[in-house]
């Protein structure tokens, strides 16, 4: 999920890096309203640690391979934040790694940026509608994954023709990784709503998500 | 210790622990340029993950820095390539690319000779530990600021 230097077009890059910079500003402005947006800092460096690292785990799927992302369970927990936090991860493994290039940071942020905004809400909703905490995490997990490579596609489409064959190959890829993200963000959060239930962004109502 | 220290220690640990794995091919794209007669390219991701069958382009440089197509080939099973100068010319940029985009790209001169490392890369283990560096300093800053709020 981390597109290099030299392969977008030059609008799309320009269009990545704008909505990037109006959704961190917005999620924000969003989140300061919530919370003491200084109290959460210390949160956001240890999530934003967990996806600098996370590119370094290498799956082999196929002829490609993939590695997780992340954005989901970033997303449950840090809400709408989680879009600069990844930015911020994005940049780190840019420089330290050279994963994904300098220039198209802005549409990489926006790739696994906005499906981790969307799983937040689909995760305070759901909770607060009754459905299981395990089982929201779970499709919360996957969901970001999925809709993630949806963004991917649609960035490499928008890019050229050319890209159809690569778009349809990285899709797939990521197909393996919406199971993987999926269980992965349920038993992490299965376990944080038994130790340390204040990280999640609702106040646990059901004695048996606290078991 | 309460079971959140614990948590907290082993994520720590665990994630830190990935930075020391071999097979840390993710994204990047290194290259090494050797010269002795000919010119040697081998391109890879890590140690254990080459860049099999990708393309590399060679560009001629001539004395006003202007760049000739010289060749667009692909490289061996052993991701390794190798080309003769072309008479006349003495700097060549080399760019090994494939089509996920990844890419990477070095400039020799065969004139000075010598090796050429494609990219000047840290180290897995010490990148990490530097991109720690940068957030626990970050969380540093919002735990002092947050102390000092407390304090006032």
């Amino acid at each position: 999920m981390h597109i290099s230097d030299g392969v977008l077009s030059e609008p799309v890059i320009a269009a990545g890096w704008i909505i990037t910079i109006i959704l961190i500003f917005v999620t924000f402005r969003i989140r300061m309203k919530e919370v003491d947006i200084v109290e959460e800092i210390p949160k956001f460096s240890i999530m934003t640690a967990a996806f600098f690292v996370a590119s370094l785990i290498h799956l082999p799927i196929g002829p490609t391979s993939v590695h997780p992302i992340l954005n989901g369970l970033i997303g449950v927990i840090l809400g709408p934040i989680a879009y600069a936090s990844m930015f911020v991860g994005l940049i780190l493994q840019a420089l330290l790694f050279q994963h994904g290039g300098i220039t198209t940071i802005g549409v990489n942020a926006l790739m696994v940026g906005i499906p981790a905004i969307i799983v937040y809400y689909i995760f305070k909703g759901g909770y607060g509608k009754g459905i299981s905490l395990k089982l929201l995490a779970v499709i919360c997990g996957g969901l970001a994954i999925a809709m993630s490579a949806v963004l991917l596609v649609v960035v490499l489409v928008s890019t050229g023709q050319d890209f159809y064959g690569l778009a349809q190959v990285a899709f797939v890829a990521h197909l393996p990784l919406i199971v993987i993200e999926g269980i992965l963000t349920g038993a992490i959060v299965a376990y944080i709503a038994r130790v340390k239930p204040e990280l999640l962004p609702m106040k646990l109502k059901i004695k048996e998500d606290l078991k | 210790m309460n079971r959140f220290n614990i948590l907290c220690t082993f994520l720590f640990i665990s994630i830190f622990i990935i930075g020391f794995v071999t097979p840390v091919s993710g994204h990047a794209v290194y290259m090494d340029v050797t010269q002795n007669v000919e010119i040697e390219v081998f391109g890879y991701h890590s140690e254990t993950d080459i860049f099999s069958n990708e393309n590399i382009v060679v560009y001629a440089i001539d004395e006003n820095g202007e760049e000739l197509l010289y060749i667009e080939d692909t490289l061996d099973e052993d991701a390794l390539y190798t080309f003769t100068p072309k008479d006349g010319y003495e700097e060549y940029r080399i760019k090994i690319y494939d089509d996920w985009g990844h890419q990477e790209e070095a400039t020799i001169n065969v004139k000075e000779g010598g090796t050429s490392p494609g990219s000047s890369q840290l180290s897995t283990p010490i990148a990490v530990f530097a991109g720690f560096g940068y957030l626990i300093g970050l969380a540093g800053v919002g735990m002092l600021i947050s102390a000092r709020r407390k304090n006032n």
